[in-house]
Formats: C-alpha cells, sequence, structure tokens
C-alpha cells in the first residue's frame, strides 16, 4: 500500500492536512501523574484495539512499544512527523498505532493519555478529520475524561474542549523571501491561527515549510476550527501566489539563477549538510512550482526533505553514521537523486 | 540595538514596567529579559509549548513586587489541592498543566477568567462522546453569581487573586487573614476529630 504522502502529484502550496485530537481516560490521573503500571495497561488497551481500526477502515494497523525503540527508529519516526519528539524522549512505556499508508498515527502516553493524528495530502482537513474520527469513535468505548462544560478533559487547558488541533502544512517561498512571513503570522494572529517554521524555530525555517494552525480548542466546534482555518489558510495561499508572481515578474532571472545554482550544487557537492539540503531541495521545489525548472513530476520533494535528515539518511545508509560520514553520505544520496531528474 | 543589561545580544525584546505608577522601560535580548524580568519567553512565537504556569506565574511575581503582596500570593497558592491526585494550585501554575480529570473542577473554577483569556470562550460547543449524555451548560456566570458555587475558603481565595490583580494590597492583606483564620479552624476541627 502507498503512504499517504505517495498518493498523488504533489501540491504546490498546500503539502498537507493534519487533524490531533488530545484524548484522556477518566479511569488514570493524566500522563504526568502515571504509575508505570498504569502507563503499560494503558499502552496495552490501545495496542488491542487495532483490529478494531482495521475493521473500519479496511487496512492494515501496527503497534510497538516506542521506549523499546532504538534512538534511531524513534529520532526517524519524529522526522516523519509519525510521533512527538516528547513522545521519542519519554521514559515510561509509550506506544505507537500506525496504520499502513502512515496516514494514522495514535501515540499513547505523550502529553495526554492518546493522541490521534490524522494526515491527508493537500488540502483536505476534512478527509482527515472523518479519518480521525473514526477511529475517535472507537476509542471513546475505553471511558474519556469528559465535562459538560469543558468537553474533552487536557493535561493542558490549551487542549481542553474539542481536544483539537488542525493544521496545514503549507509551502511558503514567495512570502518568505519577501521578508513577510513575521507580518502574515502577526496578522493571522489575531484570527486565532498560530504559523510556525517546521523544522525550526518560530518563524525561521529550513526550507520554506510552516505549519499553519488553530490556537483555540474551547467554545468552538469541530467543523468551526476546519472553516476558520481553511478559509485563514486560504487567504495565506493568496498571498503567497501574489508574492510568487511579484517575485517572479521583478526578480525571475536571480530566482531563476538560484534554482539551478541549488541543483548544480545539489547534484555535484560532495558534503551536504541537513540544513543546506533542505534549503537547496524548498528552492529546487520553487523552481518547479514556478516551470523554471523541469523535475519528474512523480519525485516528492517533500518526502525528500524529510529523507535527508540525519536518522532517515543513516537508515538509508543502513548504519550509524557522524556528522561529517552523513554530510557525505547526504551529498551522494542527493547527486545519484539529482542525476535520475 | 543592543540588550540593555548585557551590552552584548541583539535587544529582541521591549519590556516595560509599572511599579507604583513608575513606568520602567527597557530594551533587552530574550536570555536578560528571562534572568532579570518577570516574563516568561519559552515559546516567544506562541507555541504549542506556551506554559499557561509562566502566565499565571508572572501575574503573581508583579504582584509580589509590592510589600505584602508576595505573602498573598504564596497564600493563595498553598490555599487549594486537588482531592483526587493531590496536585497544588501552586504545582498547577509552575507546570500549567492538571494531574488528573478532578483539577477541572477543583481549580477550573478559579481559572475560569484566564480560561476566558486563553481559549476565549468558557464552554466547549464541539462533539461528544457517544455514551455521555450532555446536560445544559449554563451561560457561565460572572463575578459574584461565579463564586457562587465555589466553598468560602475558595471564594475568598479567588477574590484575593483578583485584589492581587488589582494591586489593593490593603483588601488582599484582609482576604489573607480570613483565609488563614478559616484554615486555623479547619485544622483545629481536624485536631479534635484525631483526638
Amino acid at each position: 500500500m502507498k503512504k499517504w504522502y505517495e498518493k498523488k502529484t504533489e501540491e504546490r502550496i498546500v503539502i498537507s492536512s493534519r487533524v490531533r485530537l488530545a484524548r484522556n481516560l477518566a479511569e488514570y490521573h493524566f500522563a504526568g501523574r502515571m504509575k508505570d503500571e498504569e502507563c503499560e495497561a494503558l499502552a496495552g488497551r490501545v495496542r488491542g484495539m487495532a483490529a478494531a481500526f482495521e475493521g473500519k477502515e479496511a487496512m492494515k494497523y501496527y503497534s510497538c512499544s516506542v521506549n523499546k525503540l532504538s534512538e534511531l527508529e524513534k529520532a526517524s519516526l519524529s522526522e516523519w512527523y509519525i510521533i512527538s519528539e516528547l513522545l521519542a524522549k519519554k521514559r515510561q512505556e509509550t506506544a505507537l498505532v500506525l496504520s499502513e499508508d502512515e496516514g494514522i498515527s495514535i501515540m499513547v502516553n505523550e502529553e495526554d493519555h492518546i493522541r490521534i493524528q490524522a494526515v491527508a495530502p493537500g488540502a483536505d482537513l476534512e478527509g482527515a478529520y472523518v479519518r480521525a474520527a473514526l477511529i475517535d469513535e472507537s476509542l471513546e468505548e475505553l471511558g474519556y475524561a469528559y465535562d459538560d462544560r469543558y468537553g474533552y478533559l487536557t493535561t493542558s487547558p490549551l487542549n481542553v474542549g474539542t481536544g483539537m488541533r488542525a493544521s496545514f502544512l503549507l509551502f511558503l517561498p514567495g512570502v518568505t523571501m519577501a521578508g513577510k512571513i513575521q507580518k502574515l503570522a502577526d496578522e493571522v494572529g489575531k484570527y486565532g491561527v498560530m504559523v510556525r517554521g517546521i523544522p525550526g524555530d518560530g518563524t525561521k525555517t529550513m526550507g520554506y515549510l510552516y505549519r499553519v494552525s488553530n490556537r483555540k480548542t474551547l467554545g468552538c466546534t469541530e467543523g468551526e476550527i476546519i472553516e476558520n482555518l481553511r478559509q485563514i489558510a486560504g487567504e495565506i495561499v493568496q498571498q503567497e501566489q501574489k508574492y510568487r508572481e511579484y517575485l517572479c515578474g521583478r526578480n525571475a532571472d536571480e530566482i531563476e539563477d538560484k534554482v539551478y545554482r541549488s541543483f548544480g550544487v545539489l547534484r555535484y557537492a560532495k558534503k551536504i549538510s541537513t540544513e543546506d539540503g533542505l534549503t537547496l531541495l524548498a528552492q529546487l521545489k520553487f523552481g518547479r512550482d514556478l516551470g523554471m525548472i523541469a523535475v519528474n513530476p512523480e519525485l516528492s520533494l517533500y518526502e525528500q526533505m524529510i529523507r535527508i535528515q540525519p536518522a532517515n539518511l543513516q537508515k538509508i545508509c543502513g548504519k550509524n553514521l557522524n556528522r561529517a560520514q552523513r554530510e557525505r553520505y547526504r551529498g551522494e544520496y542527493l547527486n545519484r537523486l539529482m542525476g535520475k531528474m | 540595538m543592543l540588550c540593555g543589561i548585557c551590552k552584548a545580544r541583539e535587544a529582541t525584546v521591549f519590556y516595560t514596567e509599572i511599579v507604583a505608577g513608575t513606568k520602567k522601560e527597557q530594551f533587552l535580548c530574550e536570555e536578560c529579559a528571562a534572568k532579570s524580568t518577570s516574563l516568561r519567553l519559552k515559546a516567544p512565537f506562541g507555541g504549542e509549548e506556551f506554559s499557561l504556569g509562566g502566565l499565571l506565574l508572572g501575574l503573581f511575581e508583579n504582584g509580589g513586587s509590592e510589600k505584602g503582596g508576595k505573602e498573598t500570593a504564596e497564600e493563595t497558592e498553598r490555599g487549594l489541592s486537588c482531592s483526587g491526585c493531590g496536585m497544588t494550585y501552586a504545582e498547577f501554575k509552575e507546570k500549567g498543566q492538571f494531574g488528573c480529570a478532578s483539577c477541572y473542577k477543583e481549580f477550573g473554577r478559579l481559572l475560569l477568567r484566564n480560561m476566558r483569556n486563553i481559549q476565549g470562550s468558557d464552554a466547549h460547543t464541539g462533539k461528544h462522546p457517544k455514551n455521555v449524555v450532555v446536560h445544559e451548560v449554563q451561560a457561565p456566570p460572572k463575578g459574584a453569581e461565579e463564586a457562587l458555587a465555589l466553598d468560602e475558603t475558595q471564594r475568598l481565595v479567588l477574590q484575593l487573586e483578583q485584589a492581587v490583580e488589582r494591586e489593593e494590597y490593603e483588601l488582599a492583606a484582609v482576604l489573607r487573614d480570613r483565609i488563614r483564620e478559616r484554615k486555623k479552624q479547619k485544622a483545629g476541627c481536624a485536631d479534635e476529630k484525631m483526638v
């Protein structure tokens, strides 16, 4: 079965849509106050429901104890955004239940007892939500902590209510190059929408990728959250298109030069750092989106941006590599990939 | 512009502090701002890691800069703990995380205002588990009515919090003494029971 990110031609701006639901069971204390044996019991119970998910979704589900995985495996799952960094770091029993297409991942014993995550390619928050809600329906048999006033109770008051964090992963080179990301973030912030660089810190990013998500989880329905975010993301996409046109009109030569330089480095450089790799692939994607460079349309450059990260690269290579060895191997890997274009 | 304290790093925070009517303005870097002010900048860009704890703590530390304020704030923190998991209100404020579902009942009302500030609302309108029978939630009462649902000590703690926030320290001191008195009475009752 194909993974969700292999399903269709890569989108130009909206890479993917994601819905996360935070859920807790009434019978246990929240994650920070759980005993080891309670963590184990909960992980076992959720893993035991994989068959029920398979029945609902007509696809295979896999599960594992995340805390028993090697550091490399955990880092790799985290680079694919299948698990969070927090889950990867936890010492107590943690579990992951993952659908075959990797579109659904259920984290157990993260900040909340259960975090259901559904990802869909392109702009399809509804699709992601429908899948997440289906899994949610099965899991609610376990007895959720729910309150008439506050809704689904979560460890942090920032997630209470719907417990839902919906987001789009957007590729915004136009807005970034125009230096308008912070301004955009401030603007959409007024409408309860957050913008964060991925992977990165604050609005900084290495590959022009940003996660745009709802801030508030209480006092609005799941449908309202999705609708609001869809509208705001629509505005952002329009702005991105506007800046792309503007940049192409004014600086087409410079951008074309940048795109081909990126291609040249990716094709021939012998050592490439993660940061450089991400930026170069992002510039190549920008060039492809603008029709400046012919890149095999079936090649997902977003997927490659994940594959060249440290843990995934070591998995491709099949052995542990130190930083210098990684840079060398990343160079070889990207040279080969560009050769196939 | 360089930070006004370390004079080495770039200033990214414009910090205005008003203490007893005197306004003080500083340009600081994030590190110095975190060290020398009550500002918490765990996730400067409003990330998911944003800590409510830090926010509340900041509020109380500002209150504590005045004489008597600190004492009242400490008193507030000691005032409450969750009967479900034993988490104290102070602990909750520090971590910004609840210990169990009961914490919402025990601290939730005390936090109504904060909940409105953070979430812009204090009542869930979304979906619910199928097996849950949903009761109509009354429109959240404000001010005094809000306090009706609390017991006497909780009500006093809430009033004390509001007084500290408004910087009405004389009122805060009176409330603090009343909370102390109630606690002494409670402790007295418990002692008698033990005998």
